[in-house]
């Protein structure tokens, strides 16, 4: 091969120029021992672990603060600065603590602290997201330094879990303190794996290795959080490699980052529903109505009705085609692997003409007129979401009429202002999620009968009523034995999911970007921890 | 002067005034912040608590009245959502986009103002006819759009300057500026030019208009007449006169930079205030809505107060007191 003289330079220039505008790479990304940079979607709010619970602080706070009981990654129980736990009786819960663990200033733990923690998480003026559902019904006794004893009012199985949501706080320094007093580093002094060094809102977290942590020694001496609202930008961070692990990727991303050489994208289900709730409380229902527009007894009373729209929706085309992979296909509460999913109830497929025929027994066969109403910025592509259910429903002769708006509008007319002190929906798209890492939350709150006075039933806005299905919740709430509780749910799930209570719709999918020299196992509670980040190298 | 400064605080009090009547109204309207912030663990015991608790179960003239009397005390109300005191969070983040909208106006004011005295002054000329062409791009493209672009190019290709956030900060009587610092500085660049562009193309087109205005009026005639240099005819006598609709509108910009720039603070990931409002909304934190509000309309009375002192110096005809000179 000749290389004619111009050639040469031409493609010398070429190749300085390409050289030139490659990207820099940055030269410290992500070594073991190094420093770690999280982008997180949202910012943390505070610094106070006892403070609005939401994920971009509780992924903060976990790296500070330890638990009595810790969560895997599929939120499975595992000890934390609690060694073990047992049922003493039907009402009393006994843990013994690990020894010799110290606070970041040094100071040791002991069970004062937690006694300390599990005041001041129900006590934090003003919190409107705090741990009272969790803590409220529970007294703490101390029987010597490492052994406590925690008396429940009723019979509660699920004590260990409902533990594992609240920080422990040093009594010695966070006794008064106000989350001032954290966001500075005065009181956020805990036993976790991290110190604090830096909280600077809005702009960046920065922790430091806690060497002398009892646990696993996570691979990153130093981690810097940094909030990153745009989905492009963020995704553009991660190119950069100015980022070394972000949140949750735009759908639109999904693709064209899996084909990106030097990221790894990593998926995960998360332990949130999104669901559809039909109104069952009323005779006649605000938007329901016939074709020509009058007055007709509530649809939804009748469970051939539920049954003929649940199997007029497409799921899985639901998941994959406006989700593009960022949703699983729901058949149940919750998503496999978490307690109380029941392997039997199955994934139906779409089937549209069972579900006229069904439409047709139950003497609609002329359709009617529904509305679909859900929030326009909650979820990914919820109105999307939305529009995709209102079409698979005229396919069946519903005459249907979307509506969507900011989810601060949608929750307060979705949870009141309609008749009867209902939701003023009839038809609508929420979510929930089951932060203790089990089903007992979805069943008490959102499927069981609302029943003001024992606090149940509080987030069922449809007023799903099933005499059955409430008693074998009821059941399963006392049940300390796990095996016996989780057959009692998951009959309890699968009665629900029968009688077609609501219509899960799909459990949305976490997906991190990272650079590929590291590795990331996914979790299903959405939080991101430096400490699941390992170094591949 | 003073009668007209007493006439303008009095005009800003009424304006607070309706402004916090208006936000208490709309957030009641739109919803109750405990629908969206509660756990979904909570019993309805406990959703009753936290409302009482926030004093959200009283009536809303009682809450606006219990508003006011904490105001007068200087507590604007503490934030739901960061457990700090609404003006304290605000406050914190009010110097990153102070920076920002001054170096944003600082580019703008130092580009458009040249290339729009040259496209006025040779309106004929091809490198005016391109100047007025960019311009029409700086209008009409989308900032979060350009803000993308900016980061794929700058930031992701060339890999030349930060993607987002803040760089570095020295504090300087007790807070943090980046601009201080070449890190800082380098981090500051991209989001500025991003705001200034559609400004740039505005005071550009408005000092380019304001020249061919100014050019053949009589003075300028009569200074040629009198043997004045060109230079002293065009930035004494003619840019007086072309500055003064510059000025009004630099003025309602930088205010408007320094409230609203939201998207670009979002797209750079720039801790400032203006996404500060949006996630307030959309969770109705009602105390920071407030505040936010309260501190633009103090901002913009103030603008308005310098506008219009830079009116006086710039035109002797203009008073404060209202009436013109003859």
């Amino acid at each position: 091969m000749i290389i004619h003289r111009r050639t040469f330079v031409g493609g010398a220039g070429a190749l300085l120029l390409s050289g030139f505008l490659s990207p820099a790479s940055k030269v410290l990304a992500a070594e073991k021992g190094g420093t770690l940079t999280l982008g997180f979607t949202s910012e943390t709010s505070s610094m106070d672990p006892h403070w609005h619970i939401v994920t971009p602080n509780n992924s903060v706070s976990q790296h500070l603060f330890d638990r009595l009981v810790h969560l895997d990654e599929k939120q499975g129980l595992v000890p934390g600065l609690a060694l073990s736990w047992k049922p003493v009786d039907d009402q009393t819960w006994e843990f013994k603590l690990r020894e010799g663990i110290t606070f970041h200033d040094g100071s040791p733990f002991t069970a004062d602290d937690v006694i300390f923690s599990a005041q001041r998480a129900q006590n934090v003026t003003g919190a409107i997201f705090n741990m009272r559902a969790y803590l409220s019904d529970k007294v703490f006794e101390k029987v010597d330094d490492l052994t406590l004893l925690v008396r429940t009012d009723a019979a509660n199985p699920l004590v260990p879990n409902e533990l594992s949501t609240t920080a422990i706080l040093s009594k010695a320094v966070a006794e008064g303190a106000a989350s001032a007093d954290f966001n500075s580093g005065k009181a956020a002094i805990g036993t976790g794996p991290y110190k604090y060094v830096e909280y600077t809102p809005g702009a960046q977290v920065v922790l430091e290795r806690n060497d002398a942590y009892w646990g696993d020694k996570p691979d990153w001496k130093r981690v810097v959080i940094k909030p990153l609202p745009a989905g492009g930008a963020r995704v553009a961070a991660l190119q950069s490699r100015n980022i070394d692990v972000i949140d949750n990727i735009p759908p639109a991303d999904v693709a064209h980052l899996e084909g990106t050489a030097g990221l790894n994208l990593v998926k995960d289900v998360a332990n949130r529903m999104v669901f559809l709730s039909m109104d069952q409380g009323r005779k006649v229902s605000p938007f329901v109505r016939a074709k020509d527009g009058s007055e007709i007894a509530n649809v939804f009373l009748d469970r051939r009705v539920r049954q003929a729209i649940d199997l007029a929706i497409d799921k899985k085309a639901v998941a994959t085609h406006i989700l593009a992979g960022n949703g699983a296909a729901a058949s149940q509460f919750v998503p496999e692997g978490i307690f109380g999913h029941n392997p039997d109830i199955p994934l139906k497929d779409a089937d549209p003409e069972k579900a006229q025929s069904l439409l047709a027994e139950a003497g609609l066969a002329d359709g009617f007129q529904l509305t679909i109403h859900g929030p326009n910025d909650r979820f990914i592509r919820d109105s999307a979401v939305v529009q995709a259910i209102a079409q698979m429903l005229t396919r069946i002769g519903i005459t249907m009429q979307v509506d969507t708006m900011p989810g601060n509008v949608f929750y307060k007319r979705a949870s009141s202002g309609g008749p009867e002190d209902g939701s003023e929906f009839s038809f609508f798209l929420v979510g929930y999620s089951a932060a203790t890492g089990e089903v007992s939350g979805a069943l008490r709150n959102v499927v069981h009968s609302v029943d003001k006075d024992r606090g149940l039933g509080s987030n069922n806005r449809t007023r799903y009523s099933n005499a059955d299905v409430d008693a074998l919740i009821e059941e399963g709430m006392r049940t300390i034995d796990d095996a016996k509780r989780l057959e009692i749910f998951q009959s309890a799930c699968a009665m629900a999911i029968e009688d077609v209570a609501y219509i899960p719709l799909y459990y949305p999918v976490s997906v991190w970007g990272l650079q590929d020299s590291m590795t990331f196992a996914g979790r299903s509670d959405e939080r991101t921890l430096a400490m699941d980040f390992h170094s591949a190298r | 002067m003073l009668a007209s400064l007493l006439h303008r605080v009095f005009q800003a009090a009424l304006i607070l005034v309706a402004m916090t009547v208006i936000v208490f109204i709309g957030v009641n309207v739109i919803g109750n912040p405990v629908d969206i912030l509660i756990s979904p663990q909570a019993d309805q015991a406990e959703r009753a608590r936290i409302i009482a608790e926030l004093g959200l179960d009283q009536p809303l003239w009682r809450q606006y009245l219990a508003f006011v009397s904490n105001a007068l005390q200087g507590d604007l109300g503490t934030s739901y959502i960061f457990n700090q005191p609404a003006l304290e969070v605000i406050l914190q983040r009010l110097p990153a986009t102070l920076e920002l909208a001054v170096f944003a106006m600082l580019i703008a004011i130092l580009l458009g103002i040249p290339l729009g005295l040259y496209a006025g002054l040779r309106p004929e000329s091809p490198i005016s006819r391109t100047i007025m062409a960019g311009s029409i791009l700086g209008f009409s493209l989308p900032t979060f759009w350009v803000g993308m672009l900016l980061i794929m190019v700058f930031a992701v290709q060339l890999g030349w300057l930060p993607n987002g956030g803040r760089g570095e900060t020295v504090t300087v009587l007790g807070t943090q500026w980046s601009f201080l610092t070449v890190n800082g500085l380098t981090h500051l660049f991209l989001p500025a030019l991003n705001l200034a562009l559609f400004k740039t193309s505005l005071i550009l087109r408005l000092t380019r208009a304001g020249v061919r205005e100014v050019m053949p009026q009589n003075y300028i005639r009569l200074a040629r007449a009198k043997g004045l240099s060109n230079r002293r005819i065009i930035f004494v006598h003619a840019l007086k006169n072309v500055l003064i609709p510059v000025v009004t509108v630099v003025g309602l910009e930088f205010g408007s930079v320094i409230a609203f720039s939201v998207v670009t603070e979002t797209i750079f990931a720039w801790p400032g205030m203006g996404k500060l409002i949006i996630d307030s909304i959309n969770v109705l934190d009602r105390p920071i809505i407030v505040a936010y509000l309260m501190i633009i309309v103090v901002l913009f009375v103030v603008i308005n107060l310098v506008v219009d002192v830079a009116y006086t110096l710039l035109d002797p005809r203009v008073r404060l007191d209202g009436t013109k000179g003859a």
